[in-house]
């Protein structure tokens, strides 16, 4: 079992001055939301001896190697660092980690990726598809519910207005959605376990992944600023208003 | 019984509030109260109604018969002993009819337990004493009209009448007391059948029944409680998990794991202890293990100051700190400092000498430094715990100090325990060092554990507020600082300003503004005075076309010298912020706080190592931190200025403390042979708002200045939401009954956070407090400033709280 995920950026973003992206020096990194409740799964399934083994992967400069140790502390059993960092790192997009993951799925023989559903930073949502498509595997996307069946895996998919349940064979590809499970706290003791855990450190290169980008950013901008209300007494000067504003 | 139970659980009833209420004693005293209560109820009624008779009735029942007296008496006891224990016997109708408040007096004013305890209070309370009640006042006021119409008429037994007519008065006074005494219970009691909020929950009723004749003393203090209002605080801390019953059955066994030190608080004085010790470790080629946890999510988010760093601790530290790559980009080229008022600036010259001398000093960004400071540790092999908060002392047999344990997670906002809930795990240490910062809340138990504080003045605070801005690049000048005083504060209150231009790659200023916690004037908001300050001319000027990336703050400590704790105990140091060692007029600490974890991690060393040791306790003690450091310079330094920020306590304020300074910094050096006294503790300056004028604030324009909720959001500031509110009340009731109705809220202002909030209850009468505890940016202001002292700041799940970007 496999289960890579994304790394975060917080919520106190400030726009670039040149507009190309968000800042991101100094700022704290964790594991995005959705990662880690496809941890948390991975971990479940280890735990009631489904799987042989989790490993956790991530994508990304020096420090996604924290991240990959709060997996390592939940119950991942080993880590894998694809270094990206850099210029690479800033254009790197659901596709270039999708070649990544499969190249990855084949070189450890894995028979199962969990990934989250998106990135809440980019909010993609594309990854789990992608990859998929590209090892040729069947997916259980927006799962919420997940069953190991022999060879066969149960998934219960969150769609619009409900819930579908689909049998795929494996090896498959998941991603998580938030009602599948609570992810578990990393624990101090644990954390403390994690260090002693190995994280093995690969350059797309090694796997024989080109990871330039075909995307270019023209802009990115700060949401508009909200304008200050006015309180009005009355329907009519709520009309006036509105007049005034050309709106009615 | 009551009064000793009192003493014993003096100022931290709450903790044991619901393990006594369930206890034998509670139950005895409460039917013993009772007993007497309802007695001295019947008693009366019967001796009023024999008086009555008497007096109304002369000639028919002159002198009642012996036997029929002590018939009646009997039957009063009897009766009395049957109400009374009842309860007892029947547990399964009543529940535990006594325990259902502190003063285990039955009253039920608030929801019941059963419907069977309901009723039979309301018998007794509204039934049987009401009847007797009426009966007593009736009879009186029949007698006194008797009296009257017949003193005026009769002379025949008239030494007979009179000597009715006094036990007549003295029974007056009786009845008196006795309406004094059960009006007010009647009328919560009906109030809490109508399920009205009950505002105070303790009626102040202390009132002593006078002791008539052989009427059984009746006591009446009714601490009713009204818990018709939902719990603010529901942290373990005050409501303990051990008689919960939700928390039955869940695992509370915690994982130790032992090191040779352990360091809480990750920040300038911490590191620099850890980075110490380790380098002596490896000088002497010996293994140690030292251990640092750290409640912010990252080392250096939750750390923020102006800052203008004096390398002094630094160099002595890590002297190659500029090959190493230290953050220290912006030596400082330029120093100013004036006195403003609301238009003008007024230069006032830096004399060689003076403490705001800042040449040789860096302009740093603290946090980045701090973040450096821990990969230098981690280089060294200290172990850092980002993310995890030490939230308990843990003790050996003999009292010395064994370890910290970190936090719970995983505890839901009401207090009960989550799926997800983890405990937190114990880590023992020979000696564990307390790195805090200013008012941490392990330093605030052990003070009171070993009394530390006991030759020393109370510790005195500031709160400084701070924001980072992107400002035009025309008008950056990297190197350059300035500080102000005066205006928008008024002379008698202390505090000021910095403006820092920083050399960071991007054109980018520190700014803050700095309050004594012992201001007055409860309508005082520092945040609103620090957005006023940066509409000053002489501010605007550099902020206008800028942009505000960051916003933050935190308390200082402001005691000095004079409010120094004693720093060692058996099995721990205090370091850094935490007892105190900023340097007020130089308004730095930052090199004090890192010379003290040096000292500290020497005289450690030295003793963990000795292979001979025999050490008295099982936690080591080591008084040679506390020798080394009165031979520092910290010391020396300290000593020189302990006068300046006492000499503002004058009719002139500032004025008087800078002519003071002036005269006796400047040509003395502080040799002089005295040393001025601070105010007391900062919570017990605030006069009461009725005694103060409002102070009007201009409204944020959105370009300079702004609210607070946007600011609190470029703080990062984020808490898991469902967990009980970190900031704990010892007494929910508190806030509304003195911080409001006296004070008029001033937690609403002083908090930088708005994390303190009075709204209009539900029912459209009266306030309640709202605590926003996940915006809280754990400045600490709140522990220190309420004036109540009702408020206790305890560590959230770990890696909550701000997050600084190099603040």
């Amino acid at each position: 079992c496999f289960a890579p995920f994304l790394c975060l950026r917080p919520p106190q973003i400030r726009v670039k001055p040149d507009r190309t992206g968000v800042v991101t020096d100094g700022v704290k990194h964790s594991m995005n939301p959705f990662c880690e409740i496809a941890v948390e799964e991975a971990v479940k399934l280890k735990e009631k001896k489904l799987v042989k083994e989790v490993v956790a992967v991530s994508c990304g400069p020096q420090q996604v190697q924290e991240t990959i140790r709060t997996a390592l502390a939940m119950g991942a059993d080993r880590g894998i660092h694809v270094e990206v960092s850099g210029k690479d790192y800033e254009t790197l997009g659901p596709l270039q980690v999708s070649k990544i993951f499969a190249a990855l799925a084949k070189k450890e023989q894995a028979d199962l990726i969990i990934l989250g559903k998106q990135a809440i930073d980019d909010d993609c949502n594309q990854t789990g598809q992608m990859t998929a498509a590209l090892l040729d595997w069947p997916q259980g996307t927006f799962a919420s519910e997940v069953t190991l069946e022999a060879d066969k895996l149960k998934v219960v998919r969150e769609i619009d207005g409900g819930l579908e349940t689909i049998k795929i064979k494996l090896p498959a590809v998941v991603t998580a959605d938030l009602r599948l499970n609570t992810p578990r706290y990393a624990t101090l003791p644990n954390i403390m376990k994690a260090k002693k855990k190995k994280i093995v450190n690969v350059k797309p290169a090694d796997l024989g992944v080109d990871v330039s980008s075909r995307l270019e950013v023209l802009k990115v901008d700060e949401p508009p600023q909200r304008q200050s209300g006015v309180k009005v007494e009355t329907v009519h000067d709520l009309v006036e208003k509105l007049k005034e504003a050309g709106r009615i | 019984m009551i009064g000793a139970y009192d003493l014993k659980f003096r100022g931290e009833y709450n903790r044991h509030a619901q393990a006594w209420m369930d206890s034998v004693p509670c139950q005895v005293i409460g039917s013993l109260a009772m007993l007497s209560t309802e007695v001295s109820v019947l008693l009366l009624t019967y001796l009023t109604l024999e008086k009555y008779i008497c007096i109304v009735y002369p000639f028919r029942y002159l002198t009642p018969g012996r036997r029929r007296t002590v018939t009646i008496l009997v039957v009063i006891w009897i009766l009395g002993f049957v109400i009374a224990f009842l309860p007892l016997v029947c547990k399964g109708v009543f529940r535990n009819f006594y325990g259902t408040n502190g003063v285990c007096f039955p009253l039920h004013s608030e929801q019941p337990e059963t419907l069977g305890a309901q009723i039979y209070s309301i018998v007794i309370f509204l039934g049987l004493n009401l009847v007797a009640f009426l009966i007593i006042v009736l009879s009186y006021g029949s007698m006194f009209y008797n009296i009257q119409r017949t003193g005026t008429q009769t002379t025949k037994y008239t030494n007979h009448i009179k000597k009715e007519l006094t036990i007549a008065k003295r029974f007056f006074s009786i009845v008196i007391t006795d309406s004094l005494c059960w009006i007010p219970i009647f009328i919560l009691k009906i109030l809490s059948l109508m399920e009205v909020e009950i505002p105070a929950r303790r009626c102040v009723g202390a009132l002593k029944a006078v002791q008539a004749e052989h009427v059984a003393p009746q006591v009446c203090s009714t601490r009713s409680s009204s818990s018709t209002l939902s719990r603010i605080t529901t942290h373990y801390s005050v409501y303990p998990r051990d008689k919960d019953p939700r928390w039955e059955g869940v695992e509370m066994e915690r994982f130790a794991d032992e090191a040779d030190v352990v360091i809480v608080g990750g920040g300038p004085a911490g590191l620099s202890a850890a980075i110490r010790l380790k380098q002596l470790a490896n000088q002497h080629e010996k293994e140690l293990r030292v251990c640092v946890v750290e409640k912010a999510s990252q080392i250096g988010a939750h750390t923020l100051s102006g800052a203008c760093l004096e390398p002094t601790a630094l160099s002595e530290l890590i002297p190659d700190w500029k090959e190493r790559g230290a953050p220290l980009n912006t030596p400082v080229t330029e120093d100013k400092f004036s006195i403003l008022t609301e238009k003008y600036r007024i230069p006032v010259p830096i004399l060689p000498g003076l403490p705001m001398n800042n040449h040789g000093n860096y302009l740093v960004r603290l946090g980045h430094f701090v973040r450096w400071l821990g990969e230098q540790a981690e280089e060294l092999g200290v172990e850092l715990y980002p993310g995890y908060a030490a939230s308990e002392v843990l003790f050996h047999e003999d009292g010395s100090v064994k370890g910290i344990a970190t936090n719970d997670v995983g505890i839901a906002k009401d207090g009960s325990p989550k799926d997800v809930f983890e405990r937190g795990m114990e880590l023992h240490a020979k000696v564990t060092l307390f790195g805090e910062g200013c008012h941490g809340h392990l330093a605030k138990q052990l003070y009171k554990q070993f009394n530390l504080r006991g030759n020393c003045e109370p510790q005195t605070y500031a709160i400084g507020l701070k924001e980072l801005w992107v400002i035009d690049e025309k008008k950056w000048c990297p190197g350059r600082t300035e500080h102000s005083v005066g205006w928008p504060l008024n002379r008698n209150t202390y505090g000021g300003s910095f403006l820092y231009h920083l050399n960071e790659g991007e054109p980018l200023v520190a700014l803050g503004f700095v309050v004594g916690l012992d201001y007055t004037n409860p309508y005082l908001s520092p945040f609103r005075e620090f957005q006023r300050w940066k509409h000053h001319p002489s501010i605007m000027s550099t902020l206008e076309g800028g942009n505000r990336i960051a916003y933050g703050a935190r308390a200082l400590n402001e005691g000095g010298f004079q409010s120094i704790p004693k720093l060692t105990f058996p099995g721990g140091m205090l370091i850094g912020c935490s007892p105190g060692f900023m340097n007020v007029p130089k308004i730095k600490g930052t090199h004090t706080a890192m010379k003290s974890g040096m000292l500290a991690a020497e005289s450690a060393f030295s003793k963990i190592t000795d292979e001979n040791l025999q050490s008295e306790t099982a936690g080591l003690y080591i008084p040679e931190y506390e020798e080394a450091f009165k031979k520092s310079w910290i010391w020396k330094e300290l000593y020189s200025v302990r006068n300046i920020r006492p000499s503002f306590h004058n009719y002139f304020g500032l004025y008087g403390g800078m002519v003071y300074t002036g005269i006796f910094y400047w040509i003395l050096r502080g040799k002089e042979p005295w040393t001025l006294k601070h105010n007391g503790l900062d919570a017990d300056q605030l006069k009461p708002a009725k005694d103060c004028t409002p102070i009007e604030y201009p409204k944020p324009d959105g370009k300079i200045s702004f609210d607070l909720l946007s600011s609190v959001a470029l703080s990062g500031t984020n808490h898991e939401h469902d967990q009980p509110p970190h900031l704990t009340l010892k007494d929910d009731s508190v806030p509304v009954a003195q911080n409001l109705a006296i004070y008029d809220g001033p937690e609403q202002r002083f908090c930088p956070a708005g994390v303190y909030e009075y709204v209009p209850l539900e029912t459209g009468d009266g306030m309640r407090l709202q605590i926003n505890a996940q915006n809280c940016v754990h400045c600490k202001t709140c522990d220190i400033k309420d004036p109540s002292q009702n408020i206790n700041w305890v560590v959230p799940e770990g890696s909550g709280g701000p997050a600084y970007n190099g603040m």
